[in-house]
């Protein structure tokens, strides 16, 4: 194993500019007053250029599966024929890594392939980085992930004293480091130590948050033997339908297929689509299986606990804490799981 | 790169009218669709958006497909308004055909319901190709009233055929209907059909094979013996875009087709 490199913080912008004349460069980061965001870095950028210290808004899945993607034409239309770069994300977090393998399953696995999403995905060089903090929201620790990435990068970068202590992860990653060996050196003991106790600190943060939730963790059956609760009619009556819950969200990977004309014959886009909406399962007629909001709200929770857990042995929810700022109504997974947990507690005493 | 959301052209050759609400129309693809019987495509007219359907036809012709559609909808509408020579679009085939190898040696009781005559019609087809591998084919189809049956045309012609057993129903007849009236429940008791040996297929309106299910189960057959054709709103049609979860399944994956005991416990399969 190759030893720990170290970046300087000096160097992280160069960096990322060098990187931008390879491709298209997505950094996480966290400007003046603004909540840590996704921006496009060019080589020209003089932005102040810092990694965010949490996941940022969007997720991960808006650079593999866009809102809207045209997926081509048919019939005599022209097709768009992108012309296909490299990219980088930079400051990707454990949260979001955990959300590809999600992604990975219903996109590049099954009988059919989606040749949009891994064609992306392919492109996609992920440098990661550890969280420095921890945000109100943040629950990653009941979905057993840590702050930091313990696998699925190119290249992490862990925030210490002056820098980053560098880890490769892949083929990748270490040519990145050989191509620009003027920004890396060899990390110092002292630095992987302080790496590692940053590390336990906020996992130590988060655990604390985790620890007043008071949720069973078996997520699986609170959540089927809480279906017929009355918590969903409940939080359902402040949903507005705005789909924001599930459009944030960086496992929701539903979409809707809609035609258009284009060029000199039609076009097919995909783009996300939203189980809150009443339409998502209105079949000709008008009869819906998700009639009621409650039943909406509740096939979230159905697909995310009952569902991947079964189909893959994972929660589909990496506690990432998106929905619970996006959510107009105030609906808060947590405050949910925590209802079903007490109930599922409560039946046991009983 | 070999793209699953593109429909490959098709030609509509030829639009019979099987009710007032339903047309049959024959579909040439510019390329063959070679599909087995159960399993279904979708359907797109152009520029506009696309719905599923399971082919009518046999699955031994793939130059030519046959799909028998009941007006509901936007893009049903459309197909409704096109005449022969009016291009669309055909992507598929998806999900799993009927095993019929288990279906050899045994009664097959074929139950269908209004337009859901339509994807038994194809399997009916199938069965009829090598009918002395089965048992007797009994098929017991309900409609509203006689104006809805469709495939009127052929009926008689099935009823003609050694080895398959044709009963009908209405909901309510005419001066002409000189038939059985009552819900399609009501014709699947049968004397001389052994339920333990039978397999049970159905298709149909929701509330049909709601309580032809529970009929059948009634009369003996087996949970893992009856098929049921499930129907939820589709997109993509392989397994992705999440809209047609049936429990733990994808309608347009593991299904459409699924018999009893797989998707029993799921609350309120037939709403
Ligand atoms: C596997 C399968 C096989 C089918 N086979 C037949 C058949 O042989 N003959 C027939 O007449 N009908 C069949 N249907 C039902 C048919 O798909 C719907 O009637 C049709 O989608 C209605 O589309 P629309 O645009 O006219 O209706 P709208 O209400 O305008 O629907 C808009 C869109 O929603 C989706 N949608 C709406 N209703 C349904 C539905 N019931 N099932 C799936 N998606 C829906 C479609 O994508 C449709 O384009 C089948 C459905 C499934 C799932
Ligand atoms: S359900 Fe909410 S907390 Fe869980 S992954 Fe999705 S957005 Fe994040
Ligand atoms: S974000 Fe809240 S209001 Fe919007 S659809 Fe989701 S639950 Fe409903
Ligand atoms: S129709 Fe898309 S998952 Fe079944």
């Amino acid at each position: 194993m190759m030893d720990k490199l170290f970046l300087k913080d000096n160097d992280y912008a160069g960096l990322l500019k060098e990187l931008a004349r390879e491709g298209i460069v997505y950094a996480s980061v966290e400007e003046e007053g603004e909540k840590p965001h996704i921006r496009l870095i060019t080589d020209d950028y003089d932005g102040q250029l810092k990694p965010a210290s949490i996941r940022a808004v969007e997720p991960l899945k808006a650079l593999l599966f866009p809102a809207l993607e045209n997926v081509g034409a048919y019939m005599g239309g022209a097709d768009p024929g992108e012309a296909k770069q490299r990219a980088f994300i930079i400051g990707a977090k454990s949260c979001d890594l955990r959300s590809l393998e999600i992604l990975d399953r219903v996109f590049a696995g099954g009988d059919f392939e989606d040749p949009f999403y891994i064609e992306k995905r392919d492109r996609l060089t992920i440098i990661s980085s550890d969280c420095t903090a921890c945000a109100d929201e943040c629950f990653c620790g009941l979905m057993d992930i840590r702050p930091y990435p313990t696998g699925e990068y190119d290249m992490n970068l862990s925030k210490v004293d002056g820098g980053f202590v560098v880890d490769t992860g892949s083929e990748r990653g270490a040519e990145i480091v050989s191509k620009h060996k003027e920004f890396f050196s060899g990390a110092a003991d002292g630095q992987v130590e302080e790496r590692e106790r940053n590390r336990e600190a906020i996992s130590l943060a988060l655990e604390e948050q985790a620890e007043g939730l008071r949720i069973d963790a078996d997520l699986r059956k609170i959540t089927s033997e809480g279906f017929e609760d009355d918590v969903w009619e409940e939080e359902a009556g402040r949903c507005v339908e705005c789909g924001a819950c599930n459009f944030i969200c960086p496992t929701c990977h539903c979409f809707i297929l809609s035609d258009h004309a284009g060029g000199k014959g039609y076009e097919r886009m995909k783009r996300w689509d939203a189980c809150q909406y009443a339409g998502f399962t209105r079949v000709a007629g008008g009869a819906s299986v998700l009639q009621r909001r409650s039943e909406r709200l509740r096939n979230r929770y159905d697909k995310k606990f009952i569902f991947f857990p079964a189909l893959m042995d994972r929660y589909a929810c990496t506690g990432c804490g998106r929905c619970v700022s996006a959510c107009p109504g105030k609906i808060d997974i947590r405050e949910i799981l925590k209802v079903l947990s007490s109930q599922a507690l409560a039946r046991r005493q009983r | 790169m070999n793209n699953p959301y593109l429909p490959i052209a098709a030609t509509i050759e030829e639009i019979i009218e099987e009710s007032a609400s339903i047309k049959t129309f024959v579909i040439r693809p510019d390329e063959e669709i070679v599909f087995e019987t159960g399993q279904f495509v979708e359907l797109t007219v152009p520029g506009v958006g696309e719905a599923p359907f399971t082919p009518s036809s046999s699955p031994s012709v793939s130059e030519r497909m046959e799909i028998t559609i009941m007006e509901a909808g936007s893009i049903t509408r459309l197909l409704h308004g096109m005449s022969p020579g009016a291009k669309v679009g055909l992507r598929g085939p998806y999900g799993v055909g009927y095993p019929l190898e288990k279906f050899r040696g045994r009664p097959v009781v074929i139950v269908g319901g209004g337009v859901g005559l339509a994807p038994l019609r194809s399997l009916l087809l199938a069965l009829m190709e090598e009918i002395q591998l089965y048992d007797t084919i009994y098929l017991k189809y309900g409609a509203k009233t006689p104006g809805d049956i469709i495939y009127r045309r052929l009926i008689p012609e099935w009823a003609e055929v050694e080895g398959l057993d044709v009963t009908l129903t209405v909901d309510g007849g005419d001066e002409d209907w000189k038939g059985n009236v009552g819900v399609v429940t009501t014709i699947l008791d049968d004397g001389r059909i052994d339920p333990a040996k039978a397999v049970a297929v159905a298709c149909g309106p929701p509330i049909m094979m709601k309580f032809a299910t529970s009929r059948l189960l009634e009369l003996g057959y087996r949970e893992d013996e009856i098929y049921l054709s499930m129907e939820r709103n589709m997109s993509c049609g392989i397994g992705k875009c999440g809209h047609c979860r049936l429990g733990e399944y994808y309608i347009c994956k593991d299904g459409p087709v699924f018999t009893w005991n797989k998707i029993k416990h799921v609350e309120e399969p037939f709403a």
